[in-house]
C-alpha cells in the first residue's frame, strides 16, 4: 500500500469514528436549549453538529443519529421495548 | 427145473441179457441221468442260497430303508421345530422392533406437537404483543396534542440530564 492510500484510508476512519455532523429527528423543531442539552450529555457530541429533522412518526422524544450509531429516546423505542419484553416474557 | 418148465440155457441167457441190459443201462443211462439230477439238484440248491441271500438282502435293504426314513423323519422335525424356534425368535424381535418404532414415532409426534404447540404461543404473543404496542402507538399519535408532546420530550430530555 502506497503512502497516499494509507493517508486515504486514514482519513476515512477518522470521518468514520469522529463526524462532523450528527441528526436529531423530533416530531417538533427543538429549540437551542434543548439541542444543547441533548449535547452536554453525550461526550460523543462534544464539537459536533447537530442537525435537527422534523419526523412526524415520532410520538415524543428523540433519535439521535450519529456516523453508523443510533440513540432512541423515544416513545416509540419504549414501546418497542415493551413489545419485546412481551414477547420474551413467558 | 425142467418140470417146471424153465429151461437152463434160456434162463441163462435170460440172465446175461439181463446183466448186459444192466450194465449198459447203469453205465450208459443211469449214471448220466443220476449225475443231471444230483446238477439240478446242486443248481436248485444254489438258487436257494442265492434266493435266501437275494431275500436277506432285501430284508436288510429294507431294514436300512426304514432306518433312512426315520432318521430322515427325525431331521425333518428337528429343522422343522428348529425353523418354528427362528420363525418365534424372528417374530418377537420384528414384535419388539415394531413396539420401539411405535414408541419412538409417538415420542416423535410428541415433540413435534409440542414445538407446534409452543411456536402457535409464541406467534400468538408476539401478534398479540406486536397489536397492543400498535394500538398504543395509534393512540398516542391520535389523542397526543402537539403540547402534551413536547412536555413529555422535554421530560425524557431533563431525565437525561439527570442521568
Amino acid at each position: 500500500m502506497n503512502d497516499t492510500s494509507q493517508s486515504k484510508l486514514e482519513n476515512d476512519v477518522v470521518v468514520l469514528h469522529v463526524p462532523d455532523t450528527a441528526t436529531v429527528m423530533s416530531c417538533y423543531k427543538l429549540s437551542e436549549k434543548e439541542l444543547s442539552t441533548i449535547k452536554n450529555s453525550y461526550p460523543q457530541l462534544k464539537g459536533v453538529k447537530l442537525q435537527n429533522v422534523l419526523d412526524q412518526n415520532i410520538i415524543s422524544g428523540v433519535v439521535i443519529k450519529i456516523g453508523t450509531s443510533l440513540i432512541d429516546l423515544t416513545l416509540n423505542g419504549a414501546l418497542h421495548n415493551l413489545r419485546q419484553n412481551l414477547y420474551e416474557s413467558n | 427145473m425142467e418140470n417146471l418148465g424153465v429151461d437152463y440155457k434160456v434162463f441163462i441167457a435170460q440172465v446175461v441179457n439181463f446183466g448186459i441190459l444192466f450194465f449198459v443201462f447203469s453205465r450208459f443211462i443211469a449214471k448220466p441221468f443220476l449225475q443231471a439230477i444230483r446238477d439240478e439238484k446242486a443248481k436248485d440248491i444254489e438258487k436257494d442260497r442265492y434266493l435266501a441271500e437275494l431275500e436277506a438282502k432285501h430284508t436288510k435293504m429294507l431294514e436300512e430303508e426304514a432306518a433312512f426314513r426315520k432318521k430322515m423323519k427325525q431331521e425333518q422335525e428337528a429343522i422343522l421345530a428348529e425353523t418354528k424356534k427362528a420363525a418365534d425368535k424372528l417374530r418377537a424381535e420384528l414384535m419388539e422392533q415394531a413396539k420401539e418404532d411405535a414408541a419412538d414415532l409417538v415420542l416423535r409426534a410428541k415433540k413435534q406437537i409440542d414445538e407446534d404447540r409452543d411456536a402457535f404461543h409464541r406467534e400468538v404473543k408476539s401478534h398479540i404483543a406486536t397489536m397492543s404496542v400498535f394500538v398504543i402507538e395509534q393512540a398516542l399519535q391520535k389523542y397526543l396534542t402537539a403540547d402534551v408532546q413536547k412536555k413529555l420530550t422535554e421530560h425524557i430530555l431533563t431525565n437525561l440530564r439527570k442521568n
